[in-house]
Protein backbone atom coordinates (compact mmCIF):
# COMPACT_ATOMS: atom_id res chain seq x y z
CA UNK A 1 0.00 0.00 0.00
CA UNK A 2 1.38 3.40 -0.95
CA UNK A 3 2.08 5.88 1.87
CA UNK A 4 1.43 9.54 1.05
CA UNK A 5 3.28 12.36 2.75
CA UNK A 6 0.32 14.73 2.39
CA UNK A 7 -3.31 14.82 1.17
CA UNK A 8 -2.12 16.86 -1.86
CA UNK A 9 0.31 14.14 -2.85
CA UNK A 10 -2.53 11.63 -2.76
CA UNK A 11 -4.71 13.88 -4.92
CA UNK A 12 -1.91 14.44 -7.45
CA UNK A 13 -1.13 10.72 -7.56
CA UNK A 14 -4.81 9.93 -8.22
CA UNK A 15 -4.89 12.56 -10.97
CA UNK A 16 -1.88 10.99 -12.61
CA UNK A 17 -3.32 7.47 -12.29
CA UNK A 18 -6.53 8.66 -13.96
CA UNK A 19 -4.74 10.46 -16.82
CA UNK A 20 -5.63 8.87 -20.13
CA UNK A 21 -3.07 7.94 -22.77
CA UNK A 22 -4.49 7.86 -26.28
CA UNK A 23 -3.59 8.61 -29.89
CA UNK A 24 -3.50 12.44 -29.86
CA UNK A 25 -4.13 12.64 -33.64
CA UNK A 26 -7.42 10.71 -33.63
CA UNK A 27 -8.65 10.18 -30.05
CA UNK A 28 -12.28 9.44 -31.00
CA UNK A 29 -11.39 6.78 -33.61
CA UNK A 30 -8.95 5.25 -31.14
CA UNK A 31 -11.71 5.02 -28.55
CA UNK A 32 -14.14 3.46 -31.05
CA UNK A 33 -11.51 0.88 -32.04
CA UNK A 34 -10.99 0.03 -28.37
CA UNK A 35 -14.74 -0.43 -27.88
CA UNK A 36 -14.80 -2.75 -30.89
CA UNK A 37 -11.79 -4.69 -29.58
CA UNK A 38 -13.32 -5.01 -26.10
CA UNK A 39 -16.57 -6.36 -27.59
CA UNK A 40 -14.56 -8.87 -29.65
CA UNK A 41 -12.73 -10.01 -26.51
CA UNK A 42 -16.03 -10.53 -24.67
CA UNK A 43 -17.54 -12.41 -27.62
CA UNK A 44 -14.42 -14.57 -27.83
CA UNK A 45 -14.63 -15.25 -24.11
CA UNK A 46 -18.31 -16.21 -24.30
CA UNK A 47 -17.66 -18.47 -27.27
CA UNK A 48 -14.93 -20.31 -25.34
CA UNK A 49 -17.23 -20.57 -22.31
CA UNK A 50 -20.05 -22.19 -24.27
CA UNK A 51 -17.65 -24.42 -26.15
CA UNK A 52 -16.70 -26.00 -22.83
CA UNK B 1 11.27 -3.03 -5.89
CA UNK B 2 10.98 -0.13 -8.40
CA UNK B 3 14.56 1.08 -8.50
CA UNK B 4 16.00 -2.25 -9.72
CA UNK B 5 14.02 -2.34 -12.98
CA UNK B 6 14.94 -0.70 -16.26
CA UNK B 7 12.24 0.10 -18.77
CA UNK B 8 12.37 1.12 -22.43
CA UNK B 9 9.33 2.88 -23.88
CA UNK B 10 8.81 3.28 -27.62
CA UNK B 11 5.94 5.27 -29.08
CA UNK B 12 6.05 7.56 -32.11
CA UNK B 13 3.91 10.10 -30.23
CA UNK B 14 6.36 11.86 -27.91
CA UNK B 15 3.65 12.86 -25.41
CA UNK B 16 2.96 9.16 -24.68
CA UNK B 17 6.54 8.44 -23.71
CA UNK B 18 6.86 11.66 -21.71
CA UNK B 19 3.74 11.01 -19.63
CA UNK B 20 4.61 7.37 -18.99
CA UNK B 21 8.23 8.21 -18.13
CA UNK B 22 7.12 10.79 -15.57
CA UNK B 23 4.66 8.39 -13.96
CA UNK B 24 7.00 5.39 -13.88
CA UNK B 25 10.04 7.29 -12.61
CA UNK B 26 7.93 8.37 -9.64
CA UNK B 27 7.55 4.68 -8.83
CA UNK B 28 11.34 4.30 -8.85
CA UNK B 29 11.86 2.72 -12.26
CA UNK B 30 14.68 3.80 -14.62
CA UNK B 31 13.04 4.77 -17.90
CA UNK B 32 14.39 5.51 -21.37
CA UNK B 33 12.02 6.84 -24.02
CA UNK B 34 12.26 6.65 -27.81
CA UNK B 35 10.04 7.88 -30.64
CA UNK B 36 11.90 6.15 -33.49
CA UNK B 37 11.95 2.36 -33.67
CA UNK B 38 15.41 2.19 -35.30
CA UNK B 39 16.92 4.20 -32.44
CA UNK B 40 15.18 1.99 -29.88
CA UNK B 41 16.45 -1.10 -31.71
CA UNK B 42 20.02 0.25 -31.58
CA UNK B 43 19.67 0.91 -27.85
CA UNK B 44 18.31 -2.59 -27.30
CA UNK B 45 21.46 -3.96 -28.95
CA UNK B 46 23.57 -2.00 -26.45
CA UNK B 47 21.61 -2.74 -23.28
CA UNK B 48 19.24 -5.37 -21.94
CA UNK B 49 16.12 -3.89 -20.42
CA UNK B 50 13.90 -5.64 -17.89
CA UNK B 51 10.69 -4.37 -19.46
CA UNK B 52 9.97 -2.96 -22.93
CA UNK B 53 6.76 -1.07 -23.68
CA UNK B 54 6.18 -0.59 -27.38
CA UNK B 55 3.58 0.73 -29.78
CA UNK B 56 2.83 -1.39 -32.83
CA UNK B 57 2.23 0.91 -35.77
CA UNK B 58 5.35 2.97 -36.38
CA UNK B 59 7.48 3.96 -39.33
CA UNK B 60 10.27 1.55 -39.99
CA UNK B 61 10.35 -1.45 -37.67
CA UNK B 62 6.89 -2.14 -36.20
CA UNK B 63 6.20 -3.26 -32.64
CA UNK B 64 5.82 -6.94 -33.50
CA UNK B 65 9.21 -6.98 -35.23
CA UNK B 66 10.71 -5.22 -32.22
CA UNK B 67 9.08 -7.80 -29.92
CA UNK B 68 10.69 -10.61 -31.92
CA UNK B 69 14.05 -8.85 -31.82
CA UNK B 70 13.86 -8.35 -28.04
CA UNK B 71 12.81 -11.95 -27.32
CA UNK B 72 15.62 -13.27 -29.53
CA UNK B 73 18.26 -11.34 -27.62
CA UNK B 74 16.81 -11.58 -24.12
CA UNK B 75 13.88 -13.99 -23.73
CA UNK B 76 13.43 -12.99 -20.08
CA UNK B 77 12.60 -9.36 -20.97
CA UNK B 78 8.91 -8.62 -20.50
CA UNK B 79 7.40 -6.87 -23.53
CA UNK B 80 4.15 -4.96 -23.18
CA UNK B 81 2.38 -3.95 -26.39
CA UNK B 82 0.33 -0.75 -26.51
CA UNK B 83 -1.75 0.08 -29.57
CA UNK B 84 -4.53 2.28 -30.86
CA UNK B 85 -5.31 -0.37 -33.50
CA UNK B 86 -6.14 -3.30 -31.24
CA UNK B 87 -7.74 -6.40 -32.71
CA UNK B 88 -8.07 -10.00 -31.55
CA UNK B 89 -5.76 -11.16 -34.35
CA UNK B 90 -3.09 -8.69 -33.28
CA UNK B 91 -3.47 -9.64 -29.63
CA UNK B 92 -3.11 -13.35 -30.51
CA UNK B 93 -0.08 -12.65 -32.71
CA UNK B 94 1.59 -10.63 -29.95
CA UNK B 95 0.89 -13.39 -27.42
CA UNK B 96 2.21 -16.10 -29.75
CA UNK B 97 5.45 -14.14 -30.16
CA UNK B 98 5.94 -13.83 -26.41
CA UNK B 99 4.36 -10.52 -25.43
CA UNK B 100 3.73 -10.31 -21.68
CA UNK B 101 0.68 -8.11 -22.05
CA UNK B 102 -1.37 -6.22 -24.62
CA UNK B 103 -3.06 -2.89 -23.85
CA UNK B 104 -5.46 -1.12 -26.20
CA UNK B 105 -5.35 2.68 -26.26
CA UNK B 106 -6.90 4.70 -24.70
CA UNK B 107 -5.78 3.50 -21.28
CA UNK B 108 -5.21 5.13 -17.90
CA UNK B 109 -1.67 5.63 -16.63
CA UNK B 110 -2.77 3.73 -13.52
CA UNK B 111 -3.47 0.68 -15.70
CA UNK B 112 0.03 0.84 -17.17
CA UNK B 113 1.56 1.22 -13.69
CA UNK B 114 -0.29 -1.92 -12.58
CA UNK B 115 0.85 -3.87 -15.66
CA UNK B 116 4.46 -2.78 -15.11
CA UNK B 117 4.24 -3.87 -11.47
CA UNK B 118 2.87 -7.24 -12.60
CA UNK B 119 5.76 -7.63 -15.09
CA UNK B 120 8.30 -6.65 -12.44
CA UNK B 121 6.79 -9.16 -9.99
CA UNK B 122 6.94 -11.91 -12.64
CA UNK B 123 10.62 -11.09 -13.28
CA UNK B 124 11.41 -11.18 -9.55
CA UNK B 125 9.74 -14.59 -9.22
CA UNK B 126 11.61 -15.96 -12.24
CA UNK B 127 14.95 -14.69 -10.93
CA UNK B 128 14.25 -16.12 -7.48
CA UNK B 129 13.39 -19.49 -9.05
CA UNK B 130 16.69 -19.47 -10.98
CA UNK B 131 18.64 -18.66 -7.79
CA UNK B 132 16.95 -21.60 -5.99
Amino acid sequence: MKIYRSPMEKILDKQQRDEVISNPKEPLRTLLRKVSFTLSKWTDGLRKLFKH
Amino acid sequence: MGDSFEILILDDESIVGQRLKSALEKEGYDVEVFVRSNEAATRLEEKTFDIVVTDIRMEGMDGIQLLEKVKLKSPETKVIIITGYASMDLAREAASKGAFDFIAKPFRIGTMRDKIMKAAKALENERAAVRN
